[in-house]
């Protein structure tokens, strides 16, 4: 009896074992769809993935990648940045935007195309679930004030996710709403159709009175998020480029009116580019970045772009103090050396202005007025420094992409320096901190005040308006310390002073772009043959005192220098102006077609 | 172990033989019975080098016509054959073959003979296994089975990883190809805890047949242990010893400083190495005639002691068995120092008892202590890595600070006079400050990294299993097990500032990583072995479900540049108590409790008719949790069908073949269908918002950051039809043994196709996410496999040879729909443009590169264009297959041999068909292979400096393309047992001494380091060197004691 009981037993075991409730395990960590736009709170919450998602993706270097994407192909792409680095083999994946010699799988497009998609997809959560702008029309479950706000914040910064590819790949899709899974975006037919949407957006949400609005010019905060002034200024921009200067003139002309913006001191110019500028009383729109210690922000904080925009130090007698804490003997790696024709003519035009100076140093400047962490007379005279073996060129090879011009304009300081402070104690690091000292904490500058007043003063050029375009253009180079100040408004002067002033601040690729439709410009001699053809002759240079043989040898710094070629290829009239899709985008979506010098990709097939 | 000794009460020869010749002699009548008296039906009596002969009947009586004192044969399957005289009323009696008949075989929820199975399963037993110097079960497997292949890590305490029958997934995660472990029913996620001293046998199911019965955990092949158990009779107290020297081979992959000083001035000119020397080369009054020469290997690596003790104690009678064993293992790997240990304590408890005739309860239990502490290697500016690409012009050792170069002497004295940022150590021993490069960015000195950061590992593990068998009706045996599995484990880190130049560190951290959890499944399962006249059944049916559960925690903080964070910096509060109340400590955000969970029901039938013909099915439901897959779909259904024709025992067979030359010939067929459900995970079906999981400040001058609600789309777009590989094998293989049993062969051929691949693919990344998961593509599995033995005895000298062989055709058929080539960089941290690809119509994840065809009349590297034209500056589009990382064939070799008290064995491994691209190259003032120097002398490679960078696409091709075969001989080892009649007078019944040469021996043609550690990479970069652990030497010095 007993051994029947146990078999009995056992069954009964496994039927009760066999609860396959216990497969149900709710994911932890998250919530459903259903439980949520319910709320400010949540409102917000979902708005600040916005922020978040144009603070990781497009301003900072998340994906893995050694640059923010976006600085990286509008700045290498232009004409008057030199990928650098150790030598012409150095750093591809700069080198391939500065010779055109990318293509639909180069990584660093299909990273900032997916990024600014996702900002895209981070703006819509908002607009789709919180306004009745989703697939079905479908009324929000919850509004008030504060979730109107929030839409018109997300939409302003969809306007500007969608300018900025359109002049990056000419016809993006026009996404306006959250895309289902079974859903493909649609292309947009022209950049013209994507620029015009662009400004009804920001004339939707200005008009809104719901967006947030600068208080005055000494209101920080108002930089870090989408305001009425950056809705003006994306609106007019897009207008510039949809070649609309009257539409320019209005949104422009209302954001210099509106009296929330002014540049900085001259003096002041250079602290735009680091940490004590952050917020000053020209940015119109900065992602914001402060050194948060209950995160780990180092993606955040663009970890190792303090090493790729400084100098090659290595290959330096000793580690200049501004980017001393760099770490170890490798230091910095030269990503960006300023092209050495502009420099000169930069040098020229500005003398040691302000500006010129916050951009570039001299051999002069460069060799005895910087500190340099190993000298000992940095406070000697000259002629102690001339002999001074802790500063200069110490490296055999050189530095490859430099004339005697050594720009510092992006650079991240560990300790600004005094040809800038003018001494002055009180200025920031523009890193502080547990995120390392290759990481940069300084806000990733969008949208600056004097990039509205030139684009103003452009659209102006041959209106009724052009007093006003020319004060524009007065006020930006007054301001830059150079002396040099336009009598009359004409383009020529627009254009240089433009780039001066915008040097490194990824508007120089898409303006030659803009400029050449409309005739202004030859890209063929822009890029190709102007200076003899940029990568024709690309500068290294040497300092006599650590080379054999010359004449300074251990006596005395003098720089000197040799030209090389760099090899591949040109820029293509009528392909380069506008990147190609990249190749993983296309596989998710055949539809999308390549413009210009590219559309023959759209016959390749897709996957294999 | 449940049915581990399953008696085996008839002699398997068939009943009825045929009748043979008879000669003209008066009947002699005899009979065959076993040890214990009872008698041997259908045992064959002839007479040798003859067709006369009998076969005994249903009581074990014979009766032959043969002349008084003719010799006969007395043979069965199961005993050991025997030669007597013939002589009237002969009792013969036939001693069990202990290797015959004891071979059942583990085969998941049962046993079976082996010479019953209708699968391919290899069985690797005690008598392998013994006296090997590995401490890890999965390692002594290399080269003992054909169709598995054994993947080693030099490294102290890093597990081998096993693959069976090849590669089918294009995960790129080592972890989730790993076959399903069963430790004595127990899943276990890893074997490494388990001595091979412990194992009474490990079984390999290789097809999907065998494998079947665990369903969709079982794609990769399903290994089980069974662990030793005490034997009735037999009290025994056992001790084994083990003293280990380990070294490195002596052999030098690298330059030395003339070597790298000329290779180096060809790349950039005499004048550059010139310009460094003349800066920093100073004399050295450590090196002869003040060169520093230095080699990095010697100064990293040095000769190391480790041990092994395991004492066990083991008895048994009717009603019960016990087995009890202590392990200890201290091991202290070959980095100078004692940085690189795994030390491990296991205790192993087996005790079965019958309570009652029906009721057998046992448990089986192993306690595991371990601790481990590594340094870096395999990987950019890891310890490895510096050791390798290190100039050998920079001294191990600076004496004093005055040997400094400037920019180190500078920060030394800055941190002297306190003006650094940070309290910087410049690492060093009782030798002095460990130098460090000036001569270019490696991250310096290896013995600096080996002791920039202090870290630790350790934890426990509790494995066992609590069982019940219930037989309450003959031939039925109802099985209820529960197993469990506890662990928990603890990192602790610590770092300090430290100096190295490129690679410092400014800050202090320090962090805390506690993880634990608890496993346990619980079984039901029914054994019915059944009759009917010469149809023989076994019918098994049952249940399991397992829930997995952990839960960890990981802390940490971290100071501000050369911020102390610690109340006190003495090694006492290296702990995270110890963090200064001010310092922000860091909690990981993403870590939660995890559970899983599976449920299974299973069922097998075996039929065998007269021991000729056997059919096996099996079947399998299983369902796994809502974290992998949809309620939808979480049931999936594995079938196997398996067949076997002994045709040995077929009378035609018997009747025309001698039993000297062809003694067994059996045919298996089997097809099935397995899963890999390790792919799944992390609810990719499900959409989701992520709470909390980022962050943005609106407040541009004071901290205070709001947290985000976004979408939870990190493993791309949710896909509600997700399932898991599914696999499908065809096995045919035959078994065959000759010359009385002394051959043996065995042939397999299998072909097994993965389908249902997990696949990133792409979607537009305006739906939020730019991939999606799909199932879909087909991998091939394809390969002949080999076992062939001999063993013999003449006179007091016996030897036996086995060797298997199997080859491996892997072949990615088919992508998923629109999925296109995956590429991996794994070598992209070096800049290095080789990838990894997983594509149609090669070998998964084969090397992707250039193919190398030669210089041009300038000297420059020359490479074929994908338009079939040679080009000197080659595209990506160029890059072609130019060889695979994994092998298409292993092997392995056994030698044994045995002559009075000496006992020699030999046994080795191999691969072969596979190629290894070293990623070493460097750019600067660095050290490399010294291949490249000799391919430059003999005019096979380029000049350097036609490929200085290391982007160069002649680092990528198949000129930097090595063969990665390799044949070690693992084992070498001469052993030498004391004469019984000596021995037993200190009450010892065996004394046993050896010596052992493992790993000392390897034929190889590669340049690198060691062939076996350089290609065991992770999964997609298997085939890339980056600098390695290499296998370590070992002279051991052994003793086995048993009382």
């Amino acid at each position: 009896m007993k051994k029947i009981f146990f078999p009995i037993l056992l069954g009964l075991a496994i039927i009760a074992s066999s609860c396959e409730s216990k497969l149900d395990i709710p994911q932890k960590g998250v919530i459903s769809y259903s439980n949520f736009f319910e709320s400010d709170a949540q409102a917000e919450a979902a708005l600040t993935n916005v922020y978040a998602s144009f603070a990781d993706g497009v301003a900072s270097c998340n994906g893995g990648w050694i640059f923010v994407p976006q600085l990286m192909l509008l700045n290498y792409s232009a004409d008057d940045v030199l990928a650098a680095g150790g030598d012409s083999e150095d750093h591809g994946d700069f080198r391939v935007f500065c010779e055109f010699r990318y293509d639909e799988t180069t990584g660093a497009i299909k990273t900032l195309y997916n990024h600014y998609s996702q900002a895209i997809y981070a703006c819509n959560f908002v607009i789709s679930n919180f306004s009745n702008e989703n697939r079905e029309g479908k009324e929000p479950k919850y509004q008030s004030a504060y979730t109107k706000q929030a839409v018109e914040e997300a939409r302003v910064m969809r306007a500007y996710l969608h300018m900025m590819m359109a002049l990056s790949w000419n016809r993006p899709n026009i996404v306006d709403r959250i895309l289902e899974g079974d859903e493909l975006p649609t292309q947009a037919e022209s950049q013209s159709q994507v620029l015009k949407w662009v400004i009804a957006e920001c004339e939707k949400a200005i008009s809104s009175g719901s967006l947030p609005e600068r208080s005055s010019v000494n209101d920080k905060d108002a930089t870090a998020r989408m305001t009425k002034g950056f809705a003006q200024f994306v609106a007019g921009k897009a207008a510039m480029f949809d070649n609309d200067p009257a539409t320019a003139r209005k949104y422009l002309g209302d954001l210099i009116n509106s009296g929330k913006y002014a540049l900085v001191p001259s003096e002041d110019y250079w602290t735009n580019f680091h940490i004590d500028g952050d917020g000053n009383s020209e940015k119109i729109f900065e992602s914001n970045y402060i050194e948060d210690a209950n995160f780990n922000g180092t993606m955040r904080g663009r970890w190792m772009t303090a090493d790729v925009l400084c100098w090659r130090t290595g290959s330096l007698a000793s580690t200049p103090t501004v980017c001393q804490n760099l770490p170890g003997a490798g230091g910095g790696w030269n990503g960006g050396a300023i092209q050495e024709d502009f420099a000169k003519k930069f040098l020229e035009h500005d003398g040691k202005s302000p500006r010129r100076l916050a951009t570039f140093l001299t051999e002069e400047e460069f060799l005895y007025e910087m500190d340099w962490s190993g000298s000992k007379v940095n406070d000697g005279t000259l002629e102690e420094k001339k002999a001074d073996p802790a500063r200069g060129i110490s490296a055999a090879t050189g530095i490859y992409s430099h004339g005697p011009y050594f720009e510092w304009k992006m650079m991240v300081y560990h300790n600004p320096p005094r040809i800038l402070t003018g001494g002055k104690e009180g200025y920031h690091a523009d890193n502080v901190s547990t995120s390392g000292a290759n990481s940069n904490q300084k806000n990733y500058a969008v949208a600056r005040y004097a990039e509205a007043l030139l684009l103003y003063a452009e659209a102006c050029i041959g209106s009724g308006d052009e007093a006003k375009g020319l004060a524009a253009l007065q006020e930006v180079q007054k301001r830059s310390g150079s002396g040099k100040i336009s009598s009359t408004l004409n383009f020529q002067d627009v254009m240089d002073e433009k780039q001066y002033e915008l040097w490194f601040e990824s508007c120089r690729f898409h303006d030659l772009v803009r400029w050449a439709a409309q005739g202004k410009v030859d890209l063929n001699e822009v890029f190709n043959t102007r200076y003899g053809g940029i990568h024709e002759n690309v500068p290294t240079v040497y300092d006599e005192f650590f080379m054999e043989g010359t004449a300074g040898y251990q006596k005395e710094h003098k720089l000197y220098e040799t030209h090389s070629k760099a090899h591949y290829n040109k820029f293509e009239v009528g392909k380069n102006e506008y990147f190609p899709f990249p190749l993983d985008v296309k596989n998710g979506n055949p539809n999308l077609q390549d413009v210009l010098g590219w559309s023959y990709l759209n016959t390749a097939p897709v996957g294999e | 172990m449940f049915m581990s000794h399953y008696a085996t009460e008839v002699c398997k020869c068939p009943l009825l033989g045929g009748n043979f010749a008879f000669a003209q002699n008066s009947a002699i009548n005899g009979k065959v019975v076993d040890a214990s008296g009872e008698p041997i039906i259908g045992a064959a009596v002839v007479v040798p080098g003859t067709s006369t002969g009998v076969t005994t009947d249903l009581d074990g009586n014979f009766s032959i016509r043969v002349a008084s004192g003719t010799t006969l044969e007395v043979s069965c399957i199961g005993y050991v054959t025997k030669r007597v005289p013939a002589v009237a009323n002969m009792v013969v009696t036939l001693d069990d073959d202990a290797e015959m008949l004891e071979e059942t075989v583990v085969i998941g929820y049962g046993v079976q003979k082996k010479s019953d199975l209708t699968g391919a399963v290899a069985s690797v037993n005690e008598q392998s296994l013994r006296n090997l110097s590995t401490a890890d079960a999965a390692a002594a497997l290399q080269g003992k089975a054909s169709g598995v292949h054994v993947l080693t890590n030099g490294a102290p305490g890093e597990g081998a990883k096993i693959r069976v029958r090849g590669y089918s997934s294009n995960t790129t995660d080592a972890s989730k190809v790993e076959p399903l472990y069963i430790v004595d029913g127990l899943q276990v996620s890893g074997i490494q805890y388990l001595d091979p001293s412990m194992i009474a046998s490990i079984e390999i199911l290789k097809d999907a047949a065998s494998a079947a019965i665990y369903g969709a955990q079982a794609g990769n092949g399903v290994v089980l242990v069974t662990t030793k158990t005490g034997a009735e009779g037999q009290t025994t107290v056992s001790y084994t010893g083990k003293m280990t020297l380990q070294s490195i081979s002596p052999k030098r992959p690298v330059m030395n400083r003339a070597d790298m000083m000329r290779y180096v001035g060809l790349e950039y000119g005499d004048a550059y190495v010139k310009g460094y020397v003349d800066t920093y080369d100073k004399p050295n009054s450590a090196y002869p005639g003040g060169v520093i020469d230095t080699d990095w290997i010697d100064a990293y690596l040095e000769p190391s002691w480790s041990q092994q003790h395991s004492v066990s104690f083991s008895g048994g009678n009717k009603n019960g068995h016990f087995f009890a064993s202590l392990n200890l293992v201290n091991q202290d790997g070959v980095v100078k120092g004692d940085k690189d240990v795994y030390k491990r304590l296991t205790a192993q408890v087996n005790a079965d008892y019958n309570i009652f005739k029906w009721l057998q309860v046992g448990t089986n239990n192993s306690i595991e202590r371990w601790s481990t502490k590594g340094v870096s290697q395999r990987g950019y500016a890891s310890s490895f890595d510096s050791m390798l690409t290190l100039d050998p012009l920079t001294p191990v050792y600076w004496k004093t600070p005055d040997e400094m170069p400037a920019a180190f002497r500078e920060m030394y004295d800055k941190v002297q006079n306190g003006t650094a940022d940070a309290p910087y150590r410049f690492l060093g021993d009782e030798n002095g400050f460990f130098a460090n490069t000036p001569y270019s960015d490696v991250e310096g000195n290896p013995l600096a990294k080996r002791d920039a950061a202090e870290s630790s590992n350790e934890g426990f593990n509790i494995n066992g299993t609590l069982f019940a068998n219930i037989k309450p009706v003959k031939g039925l045996t109802i099985t209820s097990r529960f197993g469990y599995r506890i662990w928990q484990s603890n990192q602790h880190s610590y770092t300090a500032p430290f100096y190295i130049g490129r690679g410092s560190s400014d800050h202090y951290e320090i962090s805390h990583n506690n993880s634990n959890g608890y496993y346990y499944q619980w079984e039901n399962f029914a054994n019915y072995d059944f009759q009917l006249g010469r149809h023989n059944f076994t019918a098994m049916a049952g249940m399991s479900y397992r829930e997995d559960n952990s839960d960890n925690l990981r802390t940490s903080a971290r100071g501000a540049t050369g911020e102390e964070i610690l109340s006190a910096t003495d090694p006492q509060f290296h702990y995270m108590a110890d963090v200064k109340s001010d310092v922000p400590k860091t909690v990981n955000s993403g870590v939660r409790p995890s559970r899983s969970a599976s449920l299974a029901y299973f069922a097998r039938l075996i039929w065998n008719y007269d021991n000729r013909y056997s059919l096996q099915a099996n079947f399998r439901a299983d369902a796994f949790d809502s974290s992998k897959l949809s309620k939808e779909n979480r049931w999936g259904y594995f079938p196997s069908f398996s067949a076997g024709w002994t045709v040995s025992n077929e009378s035609f067979f018997k009747d025309n073949l001698s039993r000297d030359i062809f003694n067994f010939l059996k045919f298996r067929l089997s097809w099935g269908r397995n899963g890999n459900v390790n792919v799944l995970g992390g609810y990719s079906y499900d959409t989701t918002l992520s709470v909390a999981n980022n962050w943005y400040q609106y407040h541009v001058d004071q901290t205070g950051s709001t947290f985000s609600t976004a979408p939870n789309l990190g493993g791309g777009l949710p896909n509600p039809n997700l399932t898991w590989e599914t696999s499908e094998q065809w096995d045919a293989g035959l078994d065959a043994r000759f010359f009385n049993n002394r051959l043996t062969l065995s042939v397999d051929y299998f072909n097994k196709q993965t389908k249902d691949l997990i696949f990133k693919i792409d979607t537009p990344p305006e739906l939020g996410a730019s991939t999606s998961t799909v199932n879909g593509g087909r991998v091939l599995n394809e390969g002949w496999e080999f076992e062939l033995g001999w063993k013999d005895t003449i006179g007091d000298f016996s030897y036996s040879i086995t060797g298997n062989f199997s080859t491996l055709h892997n072949e990615v058929l088919e992508l998923a729909a629109r999925a296109g080539r995956i590429i991996n960089t794994d070598a992209s941290s070096t800049n290095y443009k080789i990838q990894t690809a997983f594509e149609s119509g090669y070998p998964i994840w084969y090397l992707r590169g250039w193919q190398y065809e030669g210089m041009d009349a300038n000297g420059d590297p020359q490479f074929m264009g994908a338009d079939g034209k040679i080009t000197t500056s080659p595209t990506t589009g160029d890059m072609t297959y130019i060889g695979q990382g994994t092998p298409e064939f292993t092997y392995g070799l056994n030698i044994n041999l045995a002559w009075k008290g000496f006992d020699f064995l030999m046994y080795g491994a191999g691969i072969g068909g596979n190629s290894i691209l070293p990623v070493l190259h460097r750019t600067g003032f660095k050290n490399g292979l010294k291949v490249y120097l000799d391919g430059y002398d003999k005019g096979t490679m380029p000049h350097p400096e036609k490929i200085l960078a290391f982007d160069h696409p002649f680092w990528s091709s198949t000129g930097n393309l090595f063969k990665g075969d390799f044949f070690r001989i693992k084992q070498l080892q001469l052993g030498y047992t004391l004469p019984s009649s000596l021995t037993r007078k200190a009450s010892i019944s065996n004394l046993r001494f050896y010596v052992s040469l493992d790993d000392f021996f390897t034929l190889t043609s590669y340049p690198g380091l060691d062939p076996e550690t350089a290609s065991t990479n992770n999964t997609s970069g298997a085939g890339l060197d980056w600098g390695s652990y290499p296998t370590m030497r070992k002279l051991i010095l052994g003793v086995n004691l048993t009382f």
